[in-house]
This record gives C-alpha cells, structure tokens and sequence, in this order.
C-alpha cells in the first residue's frame, strides 16, 4: 500500500461518517450522499498528496461540488440555478458544532425505532462506520444479497414514510438514546472475535460520548467496551480462558486506565443506568489482583434492580457463588427460565463440580456445549467436562 | 368513545387532522374481484383475520415522527393497534 493509499484510507475511517451526514443534510438523499462522498475519496485518491491540511473540509468541499456538477448535468435551467445555489450558498467547511450534530442527526436516524434492529445496526455501520454492504455481511453471517436488500429496503423506508434527520425531542430522547446504544453495544459484542467490529463499536461509542457529554449512559457503554476490550488478549490466549486465571499482564493497561476514569466519572454524576453498572463491575473485575466479589454481587443487585431479567440474575448466581458459596447459587440458578440458554447450563455444571457432584455436572458440561454456537466457548466446555471425569475416577 | 373524541379534537386544534371514519363489522363486508372479464362478488371480507383494519385517520405530518406521536395518541385513545403509514392523495 503507497503512502497516499493509506492517508486516505485513515481519513476515510476517521471521517467517513462526517462527511456522509453533512452531504445527507445538504442533499436531503442517503443514497446520492454516499455516491458523492465516494467519489471524493476516489478523487482524493487521485490527487493526494500534498495532503490538504483539513483533508475532511477537502472531502466535504469536493463532494458538495460534485454534487453540484452532477445536479447542473441533470436538471432543467432553473432548478439548476436554484439549487446550485442552495448548495454553494451555504457555508463550506464547518468543523465544529453544525457538524457534530450532523452525526447525531444521521446516528438517530440510522437508529429509528421505525426500522428493525438488524436494519439499524447495518445502518449504522454503513453510514457512520463506511464499512461496505460485504463487510457487514460477513460480519453479521448473512449472505450478501439479503444485507444488500436489507439496506436498500432501511433506506427506502427512511425516503418514503419520511423519517426524520434530526435529534430527538427532550421528552423523547431517553427512548431514542437507549436504541442508538444498544446498537453500538450490539456491534460490539458481534466483536467478540472480530477484532475490527468491536473497534468499530468503541470509535462510535467514543464519538457519541464528544457529542452528547452530558448522557452518563453513553459515558458508561463506551467504559463498559474499553474495560471489555482491555482483556481480549488475555481471554482468548489459545481458547476461551475464564477471568479468574487469565494472566492479568496481557490485560491492556491505558484501556483499563481509561475505562476507569469513566467509570469515576459517571460515579460522580450520580445518575446510574444499566450500562454504567456493567461497566462498574468490570472495573471491579480489573481492578487489583482480585475481584472483589462482595462488590460485584453489591453491583449485581443494583443491575437487577434496573434490568430485572434471569440473564442479569444468571450472572449475579455467579457473585452470589463466590460470596456466599455453590449451593446459595445453584438454588437460584435452578430457580431461572433459561432452559435452552447454553450459559446457564455452564454456570451450574460449575457449580456442581465445586459441590462435588461430577454426574451431574458432566451431563450440565455436555448440555451447554450442545447449544453454545462458539466453537471456543465448546472446546472449554468439553475441556472442563473432560477434566472432571478423570478428576472423578470416571465416575 | 370520549378519548377517541378528545384525540380528534386534539389534532384538530393542532390543524393536522384531515379525516377520519370507522369501517363497520368484517359481517357487512362484499368483495369485488375482477375474474377474467368478469367481475364477480362475494359475500364476507378477503379473508378472516384476527387483525382488520377498522378505520382510517388521516392527519397531515412533516415527517414520521411527528406522524408517530399522534399514532401514539390514536393508540392510547382507542386502546388499538395503528398501523402508520404515508397516505398519497389520488
């Protein structure tokens, strides 16, 4: 790759999404936006270097230009004056503030709760990420043809039934806010083993944070990923290894350091929400040689409280087990609904193990390893549950 | 029936209301359907459902959202789903 490729391709990442959202308001059209930016990358590719000082102003400039060029080609003389004057009148490079709030025009737009999750999230991805329509669908496992359609059929809702490119309302910002993090949260998790996805999910989630500073949720989601993401080295060393021997040098100290700066910070606002919890009790789990897990199961009880689901429950039996012993936990983990959720039959064969009850636990191993969809998280199981009937005399 | 009132006098007031009406039961429905060139008539709705359309509002929006808080509104009035969707003048 030339240098100049590379230049390009980091501002492309950087400020792809910026320059889509700006050329979507000053165009009112998803789809010729991101022809218009397209072609200005293309162009840069051409022209660069030198390498202009704000090379996302000179992407900006050349899109609307372009877009200019384009609507003079095809519209008839006065629609022509009209509009290539609307465009050329307004301002051209704007760096802050209007810009800004582009991106958070386009995020809530991507995000409506009129579109389906999967639409919004390949939205998103698109739109503020610039990841192609192949690259959503591999990461997504969808064909490509059915992640094509998906976006054309998102886009061609937002023309038609007029979905709107602004921020929510105050009353209705708390609703709108939660869809655009469960996608960003959602793009991360897909990242469990694509590395790109989850830095993908951390970059929008650190560009919301710049947008809207005042939301501590936003604040705990981004603190949540970091303090996930420190450990990916560790956790997935050759394997899935469980928190407790990972080998804690291989965690990434400037994102746990970071992670835990943001925690302070929304400890400090005093306006907990789920997100700002997790993320808590990661801080928790990275912090020290040892979780403290009378913390974690206190932090667990506040999530439960927020979000009451038998997952959370699920994971609080898991502090509730190192607090106040396998039996405590094993009666509540039996108490919970999660049948066919391959996690939960982990958690008891745990249990059972630590309870001295290997039948049992083996038949849990196996019960878990057959509906987990991870082939790491398999290969663990079947490890453990091999350790056991040795460990067991084959009992 | 007083909410459902209260809503259209709402959106009135607001100057977004166009028109509004209630279709009678399913029982009173005849279908037209052209066969070939003939067309022929039956008795009842195109196919017993669950879920019917039992009326129309029509109200004039910017854009969805707007559109969507007086769907919230019908919904709340008539304890209904509402399905929202852009309306084309013929």
């Amino acid at each position: 790759m030339t240098d100049t490729d590379s230049t390009v391709e980091q501002v492309f990442r950087e400020e792809y999404g910026r320059a889509v959202s700006v050329l979507v308001r000053a165009l009112g059209d998803i789809d010729l936006a991101e022809e218009m930016v397209a072609e200005a990358f293309a162009e840069a590719v051409r022209r660069w270097p030198p390498v202009p000082p704000s090379p996302a102003g000179w992407i900006i400039t050349t899109a609307r230009h372009k877009a200019i060029d384009r609507h003079r080609r095809e519209s008839t003389r006065e629609a022509r004056h009209a509009e290539a004057h609307l465009l050329a009148g307004e301002p051209v490079v704007e760096e802050v503030g209007p810009v800004q709030d582009d991106r958070l025009r386009l995020i809530f737009t991507c995000c409506h709760p009129a579109l389906n999750r999967a639409a919004q999230v390949a939205l998103t991805l698109r739109l503020l990420g610039g990841l192609t329509t192949p690259e959503i669908a591999r990461a997504f496992l969808v064909p490509e043809a059915t992640m094509a359609q998906r976006i054309v059929r998102a886009k061609g809702k937002i023309r038609a039934a007029r979905i709107p490119y602004r921020v929510p309302r105050d009353a209705d910002l708390p609703d709108r806010l939660r869809a655009v993090l469960a996608v960003l949260y959602l793009v991360f998790n897909q990242g469990q083993d694509r590395p790109d996805l989850a830095a993908e999910a951390i970059r929008l989630g650190r560009q919301l944070l710049e947008l809207m500073p005042d939301e501590p949720e936003v604040r705990g989601l981004l603190a949540l990923m970091l303090l996930h993401e420190s450990r990916r080295a560790a956790r997935t060393d050759g394997g899935l290894v469980p928190l407790d021997v990972q080998d804690r040098t291989r965690w990434d100290a400037a994102l746990i350091a970071e992670g835990h700066d943001l925690v302070r910070q929304c400890l400090r606002r005093g306006r907990p929400g789920p997100y700002q919890v997790q993320a808590a009790i990661q801080a928790v789990h990275t912090d020290g040689p040892r979780s403290d897990w009378a913390q974690v199961l206190a932090l667990y009880d506040q999530l439960l409280v927020l979000t009451p689901t038998p997952v959370v429950a699920l994971n609080r039996a898991v502090a509730l087990a190192e607090v106040e012993g396998p039996a405590v936990a094993l009666a509540v983990v039996d108490g919970l609904e999660l049948a066919e959720y391959a996690p939960l039959h982990a958690v008891r064969a745990d249990l059972l193990r630590r309870l001295d009850r290997p039948a049992d636990a083996a038949a849990a191993y196996a019960r878990a390893a057959e509906l987990t969809v991870d082939a790491a998280e398999r290969g663990f199981l079947e490890e453990r549950r091999g350790a056991l009937t040795t460990g067991s005399g084959g009992s | 029936m007083k909410n459902v009132a209260a809503f259209e006098a709402d959106a009135k007031a607001a100057g977004v209301w166009v028109f509004s009406g209630g279709l009678d039961a399913q029982s009173t429905a005849t279908v037209v359907r052209r066969s070939g060139d003939e067309v022929l008539l039956t008795d009842g709705p195109f196919a017993e459902a669950k879920e019917y359309l039992g009326g129309l509002t029509i109200i004039d929006a910017a854009d969805l959202d707007e559109a969507l808080h007086w769907g919230r509104r019908a919904a709340e009035a008539t304890t209904l789903p509402i399905e929202v969707r852009p309306f084309h003048w013929a």
